[in-house]
Order: C-alpha cells, then structure tokens, then sequence
C-alpha cells in the first residue's frame, strides 16, 4: 500500500505520457496496418503541433485553441504530403519507403527549427493548466490530468469512428485483407492515404496537447517517432487496441519505471520491442 | 574480377598519393569521417543488397567496435592492427549474439529489429557511464601506432593514409568474398529463398554469415573513427548514423562495395562541405539527398545485375 | 527411397487442405496425384517437402518419420521439388541456378573455391543439355519465359542427383514440344529415383505415372493403375461432373 501511495504521482503521470503515445502512434500503427510503411517522418508530425503551440499560445485559452486547429491542420497536411510522395513507390518495397520518409523528416525537421529556431521552445499553457491540484492527498499536475481526459476522449472517439462508421469499416478491412478491399470496389490506396491524413492530424493534435510533456526542438521529433515505433510492435502492427495497451505500458515505463528502476528503465523499452518481434516472428506461417 | 581488383588498387594508389599531394592537410581532416563510415555502409551492401536484409541498425556494431577500440586504447595498446582485429572482432560478436534475432526477419520487421538493437546499444552507450564515460563519451585517446613500437600517427596526411590502406584492404576482401561463389548464395537466397531451402541450403546460415561479416565492417569502421576523431560519443553512433551508411549504400547502387563506399563520400561532403557554406542546414542537404536518392536512382535500389565469377 | 504418409490431416484454420490421406510411393515408383482443383495436391507436396506440417498423421522416409525436419534438411536427404509457379534466383544466369541447386548434395567439397565451382558449372551445364536448355545457360534466368525457367528448374532439381523428385504441375505452361522433351527426360531419369507428380494434364499423367493417387477434397477418392483408376465409377462421376482436367 505504501508502494502505491509513494508512486501514485508518477504512476498518474504514466498513464498521462502513454495516452498521449497512443494518440500521436496511432496514426503510424494503422499506416503500418494498412499501407504497410514503415513512416520515419511521424514523429516530424508531431513536432509539427509542438511548433505551432509554440507559436500560436500565449497563455491564453484562445491561443490554445487557436494552436489545437492550426497544428491538427498543419499536421494533416504533412500527412497528405507523406501520402503523395510515398504512393509512387509503393512495388518498390520497404526499403525505399523508409528511405524516403526519412529524408523528408530531416527536410521537415530543419525547415521548422530553421522556421522556429533552434533549441527547446518554451510553451505558454493557459495558467489554469499549470497548477497542481490536491487529490486523495496528493499534488497532481492539473495538465496531466486534463491531458488524460482529452486523450481518453480521442481515444473513445477513434474507436468509435472505427467500430461504428462505414470509413472505420474500411480501415480495419484493409488492415485485414486488401485484396477483399478491392474486390468491395474501394481502392485500398486510398484508404492507405485516408489513414495518413488522419493519422498525421492525431499526431499533430498530440504534439499542441503534448508540448508541456515533449515540447518542440530539435530532438522531439526522434523521440515520438522511437517510442511510437516501440509502442506499434508492442501492440502488434496496424492493431489499435493493443498500441493502447502498450502507450499505457510505455508511459509507465518512461514514468514509474525511472523512478522504480532508472538503470533498468532505459534499456527495457527497446528489449521489449526486440523482444516482441522475435516471438511474433515465430508465430506460424511465417516460417523463418 | 581481375579487373575490379585492379580498378581497386588503382584508386588506393590514387587516393594514397594523388589526393594528399592536392589537397591541403585541413581538407583531409574532412575526408576522414567518410573512411570511419565507409566500411559501416559496405557492409549494409553486403548484408541489405546482395543478401536482401535490410537494416537500420549497423550503428550497433559500428558503435561495439568504436568503443572497444576507445577502451583497449586508453588501457595502453595503440598498435593499429592489434586496435583493428579487436574491433572487427567486437563487431562480429555482436552480430553472432543478436544474429539468430535478426536473420528470421525480412522487409519492415527486419527493419525494425535492428532499428530496436541499434538503439539499445545506443542507449547503453549513453547510460553505461562507468564504461563508456555516459554522454560526455571517452576522450583523451592516445593516437594509434602503425606497428608494435613504431612512433605515433599524428600529422593529417599519415593519419590519411592509414586509413585509406585500411579501408582499402577491407573492401578488396569484401570484394574477394563477394565475387566467389558465396556471393552468388547469398544473391540466390536474396533472389528466392524457398528454391534455394528446396535445394537444400541452410538459407539462415547463409544470412548468419553475412551479418557477421557486416558486423566486423561495422566494427572496422568504428575502430577508424576513433583513430581518427580520438574521441568517441554516444552522438556518433546512434540512429542518425545508422541511416546515414543505409543511405551511403543505396546511394552507391546497394549491392556494389566500392558504389557503397563513394556513396559514403558523397554523404559526408553534402553534411559537412556543402553545409558549412550555408550553416546549421545539414539535415536538409541530407534529406535532399535521401529523396533524390530514392527518385533518381530507383536501379540503385531495387535491380542489381550481378557479374558472373 | 520409400515414401509413406500415414493418417496425414493438414488444416489452415477452418479449411482442412488434406484429410487422413496414406499415400505410399516405393523405390523407383512414377506416382501421379490427380484431383480436381482445390483437392489438396499441392499442399500434399509441401507436406513431402516440409515447407507445410501435418496437423496430425506422419510422414515417413525410408520408414523414419521427418516429424518437423525443416525442407532444406529434407531436401539434403534426397528430396527435390519443382514449384507450381517455376522458382528461380532472378538475377542469376541459368547456369548458376543449376550449379547452385547441385551444390548441397554434391560429392565434393568447398565449392566457395572457384575452381571446385567451376566443376560444379560444368555438371550443371550437362544436366541443362539434357533438358534442352543449354543455350540459356548464360541469361539471367528472370529474363527468361515461363516454359524456360521450368525447364531450368526441372534442371536445378535434377542436378541435385534427388532420390524422390516432386514435380508440382511440370507441363504447365509447356509448349508441346518442351512438353515432349520433359516426358523423355523424366522418362530417362535412374530407375531408382521415385517421382511424385502434382498434374492436370492427363496424357501427360499417362505417359509416365505407374500408379496414380485421386484427391478430391483432401481425401483420397481411389488409387491403383492408371487402368483401375481410369475404370472406377466414384472417379468418372468427379471428373464428369467437374468438367476438370
């Protein structure tokens, strides 16, 4: 009991960070899922909403929510880009699509610290947001906590979006089969590209809601798109409801587990990612 | 392959003599790095072009042989060929210990576990202070000695030199292999690996081999940057390196040794030549490059015509 | 080299491929399996070949059961096959293709030197005359048609001397004339050497098959001689009814 009640502050703060993971992975783990490209741009387009939460809040509620658009679009936009560029390559395999992604994250990554420039940007929240409230007897910071909220609805929303419209229906379609796709009359490129888009919005969504956790510069871009990759094979590619098992799992990691364990903690992320894609590689019909 | 052997040592002689006697000391302090990546990014030709299994992660054993090459260093042994076998052979354990991880892999997911290694090396590199000197890395490394007792390599142009030789010596083994009819099984079980199990091959072992020995480039390589730069970091090893030798091979023809080498150059002169005429925008001559590397040069990456023995 | 499956059931999911088959190929034996599309033909040589294992049921080799014996170990112990759609390593010439398949069961050793290599080329060359494909010994084989690459790797299967050959549909996609030249071929193979045949073309079952075994459904619907075959009424009404073959 002691042990919860010390750690409860990081604990809370984990479940914030993996949530916040699932919204900006989300997006990769369905492009995976659908188009199965492996995306090194998706942490660009989180940096994305970080700059434009830089940019456009100045502690007021209007400037958050004027960054929350600004950044959602902006980041949506990327994702259109990525859609376009990378659909010529599509029989030319994983290889070049990577390549290419990558190449576009570091033009993307040098065209907004050049925009912006270089070094960690501060991010003005609306004070509300920056306090600490009393729960239970501890402090909680009131932006992890509203962090949690917002990401739980998006969280609630997407499922809802996938589960009970005929666009859901597609995606999941295509991550399962996209040959029967087709044969539905829907190409499934397009459902690939949908998925971009959408995927980059979330993305650039978290990145504005996220700025106080992973702000903007120079190295964010890196580590969304690190531990993203870590929290899509944790939670089984193109499967949504396993990446939010595995954010949340990360997020703990990143949190609770530095506090618990900190030699440990940095190494177990990316054991794990290791070790789930050996024993799913062994998985039958994928003879090695 | 007689003639591609003597193409290659016309180019050692070129780059051994031609290219100190034009250009300044400062200027081959620069090519340098491209000799400390150049064998990192042969090795991703071997490995990802003529045995088909791409990987984001040869900054793992580029790293293992950059530090143990640090450690034996600052503990007293500076004698070159002693520093390189060490190295090559740090780079070559690694990749027999993860190698049974890495080799039931292909496409994307092969991608994404040496991406996985190589961050958990990186991270140990970063974390492991007592060892590795954590993100200050180890500096104050002695320089290297041609031979047991010889006096130490400190002007530019003989430090150039030990690199080129070294380099050189490498790729024509790397060339040697490939061009026997092992490189033809690896090129078969790249080509179609179920024909080449229903023959019979041991396929996986096949794929073990060429990532070991990518690994001992890999170890090579970071054996020479220390030598070079007498400093290593945890900076110098991570994720960015790994893709940069990916791009290097690519942009070279993947599949060719020697292109995988010239792509290296190119790379290292666009992120260091060309960037310092126009400051802090390295990362987007860069990224230039990896597209036009996948637009322009399509032959480059997916269709290798191979020569006969 | 005595081939037996015993009780032999394969599943994928729902859909069970092969159903308690026995199939039993002696020494030397030309066996055909025929059977209407989706009967489980071609899953019952990757069960030979070991790139599929049995749900249930062995496989036995010279009476030892391979149990899970990986295909490139079977492979090793004297089974070859050819693959319904002609397998080759694209960016090799024929003749590396040919040598390559050789090498594993080749007498001699060290065959990364060149010179024992070039020893192999030379056998390989030979086995490609025989299938009257020398001329393309030297084109890399994904330049070649359809008909050429299953000439070159009814060579490459050949080459590696098998003791069981799996052929999965060797005449389709042939001209007559290649057709022709692979019945002499297969014809002319050592008496010893057992031969599994996946086919639909029934004149070319005819011309070689000693016995034949009718899958329908994953089951065996009759085997015996190509006459008593030919002759039973359960085999006549499948074939009628389906218009197959």
């Amino acid at each position: 009991m002691g042990l919860i009640d010390a750690n409860l502050v990081p604990a809370v703060d984990g479940v914030a960070f993996g949530l916040l993971l699932f919204v900006a992975a989300a997006g990769l783990t369905l492009a995976f899922g659908t188009g199965d490209v492996l995306n090194l741009a998706h942490g660009t387009l989180y940096t994305v909403g970080g700059y434009s939460a830089a940019a456009l809040c100045d502690g007021t509620w209007r400037g958050l929510l004027l960054a929350l658009v600004a950044g959602t679009a902006a980041a949506a936009v990327g994702g259109a880009l990525l859609a376009a560029l990378t659909a010529p390559l599509r029989r030319r395999g994983h290889l070049a699509q990577a390549l290419l992604t990558f190449g576009l994250a570091l033009i993307g990554g040098d065209l907004l610290s050049s925009a912006a420039g270089g070094g960690d940007l501060p991010v003005a929240f609306p004070a509300a947001l920056n306090g600490s409230v009393l729960l239970a007897g501890h402090r909680f910071p009131v932006h992890r906590l509203a962090l949690i909220a917002v990401a739980a609805a998006l969280a609630g929303a997407g499922q809802l979006v996938l589960t009970r419209t005929r666009a859901g229906a597609l995606v999941r379609a295509t991550v399962d089969d996209p040959q029967m796709v087709s044969c539905l009359g829907t190409d499934p490129r397009r459902v690939h590209a949908g998925v971009l888009v959408a995927g980059g919005a979330l993305a650039g969504l978290a990145g504005v809601l996220g700025a106080p956790v992973i702000g903007p510069g120079p190295g964010s871009a890196d580590t969304v798109l690190l531990l993203s990759l870590v929290v899509v094979v944790l939670g089984g590619l193109g499967s949504v409801g396993g990446a939010l098992v595995a954010a949340v799992a990360v997020g703990e990691v990143q949190t609770l587990g530095v506090v618990l364990a900190p030699g440990l903690a940095p190494y177990l992320l990316f054991a794990a990612m290791a070790g789930a894609l050996v024993l799913r590689s062994r998985t039958p019909g994928r003879r090695a | 392959m007689r003639a591609q052997l003597l193409t290659g040592l016309a180019l050692t002689a070129l780059a051994l003599f031609a290219v100190p006697a034009v250009l300044a000391d400062g200027t081959l302090a620069m090519l340098a790095p491209a000799a400390a990546l150049g064998l990192p990014a042969v090795g991703v030709s071997v490995l990802t072009g003529r045995a088909g299994l791409p990987t984001l992660g040869q900054g793992a054993p580029f790293a293992v042989g950059a530090y143990a090459t640090a450690l034996l260093a600052r503990a007293g042994l500076t004698t070159g060929p002693a520093q390189l076998v060490a190295a090559a052979l740090a780079g070559a354990l690694f990749a027999l210990a993860t190698g049974p991880v890495v080799v039931r892999a292909r496409g994307a997911t092969a991608l994404m576990i040496t991406l996985a290694l190589g961050e958990l090396v990186a991270t140990a590199a970063g974390r492991w202070t007592s060892v590795t000197g954590g993100t200050d890395g180890l500096a104050g490394i002695p320089p290297v000695q041609l031979w047991w007792g010889g006096s130490p390599l400190t002007d530019d142009t003989a430090l150039y030199r030990y690199l080129v030789v070294v380099t050189a010596l490498a790729l024509g083994v790397t060339v040697l292999v490939l061009g026997s009819p092992l490189g033809l099984l690896l090129a078969g079980s790249r080509d179609h690996e179920e024909r080449m199990r229903a023959a019979g091959h041991r396929v996986g072992g096949h794929l073990l081999a060429a990532y070991i020995g990518a690994g001992a480039l890999a170890g090579l390589g970071g054996a020479l940057l220390v030598t070079e730069q007498s400093y290593v970091s945890p900076a110098d090893v991570g994720f960015g390196t790994s893709s940069l030798v990916l791009l290097a091979a690519v942009l070279g023809g993947i599949g060719s040794p020697l292109g995988a080498l010239a792509g290296t150059v190119l790379v290292v002169v666009v992120r260091d030549q060309l960037a310092a005429h126009w400051p802090g925008h390295g990362p987007l001559l860069l990224g230039a490059l990896f597209v036009a590397a996948v637009y322009l040069l399509p032959d480059g990456i997916t269709s290798i015509r191979l020569r006969r023995p | 080299m005595s081939l037996t499956l015993s009780e032999v059931t394969c599943r994928y999911g729902q859909l069970t491929a092969v159903d308690r088959v026995d199939l039993m190929v002696r020494d030397g034996e030309r066996h055909a399996v025929i059977g209407p599309n989706g009967a489980g033909k071609s899953t019952l040589l990757a069960l030979i070949a070991g790139t599929v294992r049995p749900s249930t049921g062995r496989v036995l080799l010279d009476g030892r059961n391979l149990g899970a014996t990986g295909p490139a170990r079977r492979a090793r112990a004297g089974i070859a096959r050819t693959f319904q759609q002609p397998a080759v390593a694209a960016s090799l010439t024929a003749l590396d293709n040919v040598a390559l398949a050789a090498w594993p069961r080749a007498d001699l050793r060290g065959f990364w030197r060149p010179s024992r290599y070039r020893a192999l080329r030379a056998g390989a060359l030979d086995w490609l005359d025989r299938v009257g494909a020398a001329d393309l010994a030297d084109r890399p084989a994904g330049q070649l048609s359809h008909g050429q690459r299953r000439l070159v790797e009814l060579a490459a299967a050949l080459a590696g001397r098998p003791r069981l050959l799996l052929l999965d549909e060797p005449a389709a996609g042939l001209t007559d004339t290649e057709s022709a030249r692979l019945i002499a071929v297969l014809a002319g193979l050592p008496a010893e050497v057992a031969v599994v045949l996946v086919e639909h073309d029934l004149a070319f079952v005819g011309a070689l098959a000693g016995r034949i075994t009718v899958l329908h459904e994953g089951r065996v619907l009759a085997h015996g001689t190509p006459a008593a075959v030919g002759a039973d009424p359960q085999v006549r009404s499948v074939y009628l009814g389906s218009r197959e073959l």
